[in-house]
């Protein structure tokens, strides 16, 4: 097994189009980084320079203690899976494990052996007779894994694995890609777009937009503690509400809705020069809250909200509305029938809340 | 002496390459034989480059009736296209490409070879049959193969006169669209704006460059607005989704573009000219 070194790298195509900036990190050995950001934001292209199948401009790259810029993407000792997860259609189950390897002249036994081996660590004993028609997509993309597990690899590489999956098998193969990640424990590098995906199955993730990194941590301390903006609206769902407003004397004042801030956060607002300026506040769906306890506590964060869409998703309910034509979601408990229309008080909940600089967008510490 | 389907990639240097009189591929160990031996095999077997694998007979086939030494057609099902592809220098073995895409198809696919990392695909289908889908089918062979391939995939054609024309225009396009595109996979149609932009002349696609951008040839954030919408298929909703802008505020920066410079990307028409200066910029 092997860690990975990234260090300064950069990616640029056509001469002058910049798709990945400085990109430092270090992927410990045996841990499971998610790569995630909207499409266009330079993960796949990340993941494609560590695998070899795009040059590095810039910067270096090291598996384990090896600089491996210019090492073949054949000798850099890496697995790929794939967001397709086609297989030769013709060939068995069996047959399309072995085939990477008997391209590369592996002798009949120990290509058994490896195969036999992947096949019982994914539950495709029983399978390997089968043609890939006769399979499921979730026993496909199973068979899709084997073909990277029978390398032996140093580094698994996964681009976007499950997208093409349902929801249901998607959440199921979620699951086994950890248990296989807990059993062979690989050092895996995982691109997804879905922050769910990257929440559910990471050790850290790494959020990323135009190229550049946003933020790397451990999913709660960046579900708790986004850096930006974008980190916070990026990650969690429903996403971090926003408001643009301003800080004044204790308050912060949207429209003419006023929240009191808390005294120590305000003081670190005060103490950086943000009182009397704008700045942006965001808040989780799930700190607002609508149990009459907490409203009789915190009339001083508690507002009437109009409801435009009340959407009952089982234990909980969302709700949809705004604060000075400024959308917001809020996410209670389903034990108060709450209907589009009626006019209900939400306390927010400001020890909870951050808040962002208005021009750089950076979270104020 | 031993045959080329028994030898490693690694080995292959090793040994000098002869074609049998059964062509069959056979080597022999350099170390293991004089100058003078070689010259002897040399006189009475057909060398071989390494790099190529043995031309079946529909191979054959088709060099000669592309190269219209014969007008007989070598194809067996009612239509053909041919798939242009190009891969990495010196990162694998034309054989090894060849073996995976002839398992992809289940039958000795023509393959005609222009060099040892690129060529054309002559995939041939009936009717009725599924299509190939080269989107799916690139995971699977950069994952066994570990090298960056692109495919430019043609029309289907039926006829000889489809044939002469279909080949020279994906020979042609595939030349400038490998060197100027990223994309793994791109069709005919993707490549045709390619092809005519990089057959004008250079000051003529400067003019247009510069009438079509005006001031905004330098503002990132609108060109990648307008590729986006345009990548999208000129979809608000879509687009919004990907920029992770409110669709309000997205509308809002089309109306500014339109007011800027008079092109309304909702129109086909000024989407199009604008999506081929966005080319011609690049």
């Amino acid at each position: 097994m092997a860690g990975l070194t990234l260090k300064g790298i950069k990616k640029v195509y056509d001469k002058d189009v910049v798709v990945v900036k400085d990109f430092n990190l270090e992927i410990r050995d045996k841990e499971f980084l998610v790569l995630v950001g909207p499409s266009g934001c330079g993960k796949s292209t990340t993941l494609r320079m560590i695998a070899g199948l795009e040059e590095i401009t810039e910067g270096d790259l090291y598996i384990g203690e090896k600089r491996v810029n210019d090492v073949a993407p054949k000798d850099r000792d890496i697995a790929m899976v794939f967001q397709n997860y086609a297989l030769y259609p013709h060939m068995n189950v069996y047959d399309n494990m072995a085939f990477g390897l008997k391209l590369r002249k592996f002798k009949k036994d120990e290509i058994k052996t490896r195969v036999d081996n992947a096949a019982k660590i994914l539950g495709l004993e029983e399978m390997l007779d089968r043609k890939p028609k006769a399979l499921s997509g979730g026993q496909r993309q199973r068979v899709a894994l084997g073909r990277a597990i029978v390398r032996d690899a140093e580094v698994f590489l996964m681009d976007e694995p499950l997208s093409n999956l349902d929801a249901k098998l998607r959440v199921q193969m979620r699951a086994e890609i950890q248990k296989l990640h807990s059993r062979l424990q690989t050092t895996t590098v995982y691109v997804t777009h879905d922050q769910t995906e990257a929440m559910t199955m990471a050790t850290r993730l790494v959020v990323m937009k135009d190229g550049i990194i946003q933020q790397v941590g451990e999913p709660k301390e960046v579900y708790e503690f986004p850096n930006n903006v974008f980190v916070g609206g990026f990650i969690g769902s429903p996403a971090m509400n926003f408001f643009n407003g301003h800080l004044q004397d204790g308050k912060f004042i949207v429209g003419d809705k006023s929240f009191t801030v808390p005294e120590g956060k305000y003081k670190a607002l005060k103490d950086q020069g943000y009182d009397g300026k704008d700045i942006i506040m965001g808040i989780r769906p799930e700190d607002i809250h609508d149990e009459p306890l907490v409203i009789e506590s915190s009339p001083e964060t508690t507002i009437g909200a109009p409801i435009e869409v009340a959407e009952l998703m089982g234990a909980e309910i969302i709700l949809y509305s705004k604060i000075d034509q400024q959308d917001f979601v809020a996410r209670v408990d389903s034990r108060f029938n709450i209907e589009a229309g009626q006019t209900v008080q939400l306390a927010f909940n400001l020890s909870k809340a951050h808040f962002f600089d208005a021009t750089t967008e950076e979270r104020i510490k | 002496m031993t045959f080329y389907s028994e030898v490693s990639e690694d080995e292959q240097a090793q040994y000098a390459w002869f074609m049998s009189g059964t062509e069959e591929v056979i080597g022999v160990l350099k170390e293991q034989i004089t100058h003078k031996e070689l010259a002897i095999l040399q006189t009475f077997l057909t060398p071989y480059e390494v790099q190529f694998p043995v031309l079946t007979d529909k191979e054959k086939q088709w060099h000669a009736f592309l190269q219209k030494e014969t007008t007989s057609l070598p194809v067996t099902k009612s239509s053909f296209r041919f798939v242009a592809f190009s891969f990495k220098r010196n990162q694998i073995n034309p054989t090894q490409f060849k073996n995976a895409i002839c398992e992809l198809f289940a039958y000795e696919v023509p393959i005609l070879w222009k060099s040892e990392y690129e060529g054309i695909i002559v995939e041939e289908i009936e009717n009725e049959e599924e299509c190939t889908s080269y989107e799916q089918i690139i995971d699977i062979l950069m994952s066994d193969l570990y090298v960056k391939i692109q495919f430019l995939v043609g029309p289907f054609n039926h006829t000889k006169s489809d044939a002469h024309l279909a080949h020279h225009f994906i020979e042609q396009a595939s030349l400038i669209i490998f060197e100027h595109s990223n994309k793994s996979v791109m069709t005919y149609i993707e490549a045709v704006p390619y092809y005519l932009i990089y057959h004008n002349d250079a000051s003529d696609r400067k003019n247009v460059q510069e009438m079509m951008l005006q001031e905004l040839t330098d503002d990132e954030e609108l060109l990648k607005m307008i590729e986006t919408f345009i990548d999208q298929n000129l979809n608000l909703s879509e687009t919004a989704k990907v920029l992770h802008l409110h669709r309000n505020s997205l509308q809002y920066r089309i109306d500014r573009l339109y007011e800027k410079v008079g092109i309304d990307i909702r129109n086909f028409h000024h989407a199009i000219a604008l999506y081929l200066s966005g080319l011609v910029k690049r």
